[in-house]
């Protein structure tokens, strides 16, 4: 499509109140051409791209194309000349608009943009501010960083003033302003700041306020504005009168800046993760991504601490640490840590989640290191506790289980406790598992040293004796169930794998944004996809079957309570004495 | 039909197993046995012997010599057992000397009794052998699988004496050997036809005791060649129980057994015999290792393998209920039982390895397993070391029950139906739960025996657990009845009473109330199979028809032996006949 015909369109759809959806359209076809297009027009006075879009709503709640129409309007916002008091009102409507706060921060970003093109724009927007605060307080951060980039200095006053501004609005945005000031790298940022920011934490009392001061003064801190010192000093202070928002904002810095803190603020912050609601979803990934880059080197050690912390004391589960799970995974030291000091402990909480931590299951079973100076001064009991442990937790899990006992059998003095561990392998776990687990074990009897491999030779050979018991020269028909218990069994297995799949279905994420088709033969789906313009195009997807497997343990089969009562027993026992 | 019997003639492995029908087949065509089959040798070559008119001819006495399967070379001339041989000692020794008095005089048939055929190769020899010897007085006889067969269908089967359908319900059992639910089905219907006829006369009796054995080894042959016994032992169990329903009401004569009563011996032989086939292949081998019981059931879930294994403990715990019958019996007449003694103690040994080696045991899942767990206590009891593998499995039994009851695992209900039972337990589902644990003789019975073995921790255990979280269960022990006897054979209709227990207090006390309902109600005592000594029937009627194990059985003394018949009781063989 030209230039001249995109014009045309946009010229046409401007007249007819069109002017969003018409671009939008274009958008789809070549988007430089109708951004270009459209700044061009509005410079011209041919069209007014900012009175089109001030009227912008969302036609429903599932209307996507609203975010795409406004993503148009942010990226022509800062090119476009158009008086200031206008601009404000559209990107308000903008970013208020009763749903579509989603991303809501890129509109205002765009009007950052525009303030800070021409000087005029930002002063010309803080006097509207000043003047209808309760209005256009949302836009003040904005304007004012705006401004710094052509003046830090009366910014700065101009932030610190309306600090005391008596809108809380107002004085939120002030704060803000000074997490993104435009200040210059060599030039320090004057003592007031700080004494301004204290006296402010002494004297704020509106939590939304103090949050913003809680931002203001660790992001002042992450860029080199402000000493450690002070800020710990102003930081206790906000964190001591703050309430939720405000330790949701010094928790929004430990997790996304974990690696800018000093250890000592960090402390600070964790400190405050006692406060949260852990029912708070958002807050708690905040708090996992720390934790996450924590694990990973920052500190692991105060990782480890706070991870148990976190499940003992404020009952987070695991699964909602997948980025703490994540970095211990990726760290077979720190695997052998926690592995062995879990196991050794025995705590229900920390065992339980064990598998978790690790990212095992039936599919992903895998020998695990174990760390030998978790196991110093380690009494005989407390290994066999914690090898009991690992049968207990890990069972479904076999490889993972045999290789911690394969570990600790390593790890042992004296032939008795080696004996008990050898014989909870062969009764535990190779028992159970005469596949993967059974191979595991014989791959580790191999490459082992003495006495360990004597020990695991001597279960395998248990095991050997227990399989060579179970072998018969004929099947024994007259014990197998017969045919009417096979159907009826079938028929159950059936109706629970419907459930499951129903089950599963409701909860796919990926099913709620595609169409679900159900062939009834071939091996290949064939389609049709029509585009906006030209034929119909041909499009063909193969299919492929996708199947996972895993070894049922055979006392499920076999003894089903024995087994159960086995598991708890290894679970919930308690260390002796 | 003649196909199929004679398909059933020709699969018959050993000599005694032919042996085991042709006495009644004969007896059914009129002759007059006076030798029987003895286990181990030949009488001077005769199996059988009889004397009496058949097929119209004259009275004649027949000596029967008998041989499996076809008549081959080797089997003419080879080894002690050869026919060739046989037929000479009869020549020889047994005509001459043997032949009973009352008999000397009347011309002899001299029987080669085969299951199959004479091999072509052997014939020229065969009637060279005979011709040479043939006289006036003795002639040779072939009663090959053809002749047996079609004896047998005219003597038992024929249209009068069994409808077209109840042949058709037998030939479908066999048909269907190796799905012995539906075997078993099939032959429950031909086996309530031969009740229901008319049974008035003696000889109606005789007949369909006659016929229910026959059908019972047929059903035994085609299941072991399908490699499947399962529906020849519940066939051949059924088979005795309505057995002993005909026979029952046969007054002895003086001395002498009535006919349909050894009828009923030979029907509980081939049951023992059958019993023992099915433990010989299916238990005893396995019970050594741990688990290979379980594992050879290769069941798709646990309930599989749970259901099949406390029948298998039922199975093998009344064989060795059997066998310590034969044993009193033997000592009773004045034998060495130690022979017999030695193989209940191999059946105990081998419950308790079943035992141990399957826990799957310590956990039932049906209430009504508490009769296999019943019977298996009865018969570990009898052993010295008996009481305290008792005392270890019964506590085992609680501590599982009660573990998985709390933990809403596989504890034990009171449903029977394997639909539901696969879908027990229901997780979590409390109102579920007390649905489905409303009453139970389980605990009682686990109680008495431990009370029986003074284990007074595992009854107080049991208390404490009703106490805590049972107490909506009905405790209760079940008593034969006065209308016990007309149903306890045939399931006809429910019967006897239960006990309700409110508490299961201290074991004496518990013991006490458990006995003096057993005097109070002296109903198992008159139970025909009680009074006429063949106690283990009732046990096995309730076995098979899922009835708990009636504690009356046992004696009152604190032994708990099983009790003795209250006036004397049949032995397993070697009466004589009343003629009946």
């Amino acid at each position: 499509m030209d230039i001249a015909d995109t014009m045309t369109k946009l010229r046409v759809a401007w007249k007819a109140g069109a002017l969003p959806d018409v671009a939008h359209e274009l958008c789809r076809a070549d988007r430089s051409d109708v951004t270009a297009t459209l700044i061009d027009l509005h410079n011209k006075g041919e069209i007014d791209v900012v009175t089109a879009f001030a009227n912008l709503q969302r036609a429903s709640s599932n209307d996507t194309d609203f975010f795409l129409k406004r993503h148009l309007f942010e990226q022509v916002l800062q090119m476009l000349d158009s008086p200031v008091r206008a601009v404000m009102d559209c990107v308000l409507n903008l970013y208020q608009d009763p749903g579509a706060n989603r991303a809501a921060g890129i509109v205002v970003r765009s009007f950052r943009l525009y303030c800070e093109k021409v000087q005029q724009r930002s002063d010309d927007a803080l006097r509207v501010v000043e003047n209808t605060p309760d209005t256009y307080a949302p836009l003040l951060s904005s304007i004012l960083v705006a401004r710094s980039h052509w003046d830090p200095a009366s910014s700065l006053d101009a932030a610190m003033r309306l600090g005391g501004h008596p809108a809380s609005s107002i004085r939120q945005g002030a704060f803000l302003a000074l997490c993104d000031l435009a200040w210059p790298a060599d030039v320090p940022l004057p003592p007031s700041v700080a004494s301004y920011c204290e006296l402010a934490a002494d004297v704020e009392s509106d939590d939304a306020v103090l949050a913003c001061i809680a931002s203001a003064i660790l992001t002042l801190y992450r860029r080199a504005l402000l000493d450690e010192q002070a800020t710990l000093q102003t930081l206790t202070r906000v964190l001591a009168r703050g309430q939720s928002l405000t330790v949701r904002a010094s928790i929004e810095t430990f997790g996304l800046y974990t690696k800018d803190l000093s250890r000592q603020i960090r402390s600070l912050l964790i400190q405050q993760i006692g406060r949260i609601d852990t029912e708070d979803l958002s807050t708690l990934d905040l708090i996992d991504f720390g934790l996450e880059h924590m694990l990973k080197g920052v500190d692991k050690a105060g990782g480890l601490r706070l991870l148990d912390d976190l499940v003992l004391a404020r009952n987070v589960d695991i699964e909602r640490l997948d980025g703490a799970a994540r970095a211990v995974q990726a760290d077979p030291a720190l695997v052998g840590v926690v592995v062995v000091r879990w196991l050794r402990g025995g705590n229900r909480q920390l065992c339980s989640g064990l598998s978790t931590l690790l990212g095992l299951s039936a599919t992903r079973d895998r020998p695990l290191s174990i760390d030998s100076t978790e196991l110093d001064n380690a009494t005989d009991d407390e290994v066999l506790f914690a090898a009991r442990k690992a049968v207990g937790y890990l069972f479904y899990t076999p490889v993972a289980a045999a290789s911690v006992v394969i570990g600790l059998v390593h790890l042992s003095a004296g032939d008795a406790l080696r004996g008990r561990l050898g014989r909870l392998l062969t009764e535990g776990l190779l028992r159970n598992y005469l596949g993967k687990c059974r191979d595991y074990v014989m791959a580790e009897e191999t490459s082992a040293a003495e006495p360990a491999r004597s020990v695991l030779a001597r279960a395998l050979q248990a095991t050997t004796s227990y399989v060579d018991g179970l072998s018969f020269k004929t099947v024994l028909l007259a014990l197998q169930p017969s045919e009417a218990h096979r159907e009826a069994y079938a028929r159950h297995f059936s109706n629970q794998m419907e459930d499951a799949l129903r089950t599963a279905r409701e909860k796919s994420f990926l099913l709620q944004f595609v169409s679900h088709q159900v062939l009834l033969h071939g091996n290949r789906a064939i389609a049709y996809v029509h585009a906006n313009d030209g034929p119909a195009q041909r499009t063909e997807f193969p299919l492929s079957s996708h199947s996972v497997s895993f070894e049922r343990p055979r006392q499920e089969i076999l003894d089903p309570v024995g087994l159960d009562y086995m598991l708890r027993v290894f679970k919930y026992e308690g260390h002796a004495g | 039909m003649k196909r199929l019997i004679e398909a059933y003639l020709a699969s018959l492995r050993e000599r005694g197993e032919l042996d085991a029908i042709l006495p009644d087949l004969l007896s059914q065509l009129g002759l007059n046995v006076y030798s029987r089959p003895m286990r181990g040798s030949r009488q001077y070559g005769v199996d059988i012997a009889a004397s009496g008119e058949l097929d119209g001819e004259a009275e004649r006495i027949y000596l029967l010599t008998v041989k499996s399967g076809d008549l081959t070379r080797q089997g003419w001339n080879t080894g002690p057992q050869a026919v060739r041989q046989s037929l000479d000692e009869i020549l020889e020794v047994y005509i001459p000397t043997h032949l009973p008095a009352e008999h000397r005089g009347k011309p002899i048939s001299i029987c080669i009794c085969i299951g199959g055929e004479v091999h072509q190769s052997l014939r020229l020899e065969l009637s060279a052998y005979e011709a040479k010897r043939a006289t006036d007085a003795i002639r040779f006889e072939e009663w090959n699988g053809g002749k047996i067969s079609a004896w047998i269908e005219g003597s038992f089967l024929r249209e009068d004496m069994l409808p077209a359908g109840q042949r058709g319900s037998l030939r479908k059992a066999m048909a269907m050997v190796d799905e012995p639910d539906t075997a078993y089905r099939h032959f429950r219907v031909f086996a309530q036809g031969l009740l229901t006829g008319d049974l008035a006369r003696p000889h109606a009796r005789v007949t369909a005791v006659r016929q229910l054995h026959l059908a019972t080894w047929m059903l035994f042959a085609w299941a072991r060649d399908a490699e499947n016994l399962d529906a020849a032992y519940r066939s051949a169990e059924l088979s005795v129980l309505y057995g002993w329903d005909v026979c029952k009401g046969a007054v002895p004569g003086e001395g002498k057994t009535p006919v349909v009563e050894v009828a009923f011996v030979e029907l509980l032989q081939t049951y023992l015999v059958v019993c023992e086939a099915y433990l010989q292949e299916n238990a005893l081998p396995h019970v050594q290792a741990l688990h290979a019981t379980s594992q050879a059931v290769r069941g798709n879930t646990a309930l599989d393998v749970n259901l099949r294994l406390f029948d298998v403990l039922g199975r093998l715990a009344l064989a060795g209920l059997w066998s310590y019958w034969i044993t009193k019996r033997i000592e009773d007449a004045g034998g060495d039982p130690n022979i017999p003694m030695k193989a209940t103690e191999e059946y105990i040994a081998a419950v308790q390895s079943l035992i141990r080696n399957n826990p799957i045991l310590h956990s039932p899942v049906s209430d009504d397993q508490a009769t296999d767990i019943g019977i298996a206590a009865c018969l570990l009891q009898i052993d010295d070391g008996g009481a305290d593998f008792l005392r270890w499995w019964m506590r085992e039994i609680v501590v599982r029950t009660s573990f998985s009851f709390r933990t809403h695992g596989m504890y034990p209900c009171i449903l029977r139906s394997y639909g539901e039972l696969l879908r027990h337990p229901k997780s979590g589902d409390d109102e579920y739960r007390k649905r489905v644990t409303a009453g139970s003789v389980l605990y009682p019975m686990v109680a008495f025996w431990a009370a029986q073995v003074a284990d007074i921790e595992t009854v107080s255990r049991i208390e404490a657990f009703r106490a805590e979280l049972l107490q909506h269960c009905s405790f209760q022990l079940w008593y034969p009845g006065a209308d016990s006897e007309q149903h306890l054979y045939t399931n006809g209709d429910s019967h006897g009473g239960v006990l309700h227990l409110s508490e299961i207090q201290a074991s004496d006390s518990f013991l006490r109330e458990v006995r003096r309902e057993c005097g109070e109600a002296s109903f198992t005592r008159q139970l025909s199979a009680v009074r006429r000594g063949w106690l283990p029937l009732v046990i096995a009627a309730c076995r098979h028809y899922r009835l708990p194990f009636p504690l009356c059985l046992l004696d009152d003394d604190q032994d708990g032996n099983l009790a003795e018949a209250a006036d004397g009781g049949a032995p397993m063989t070697g009466r004589e006949a009343s003629g009946e």
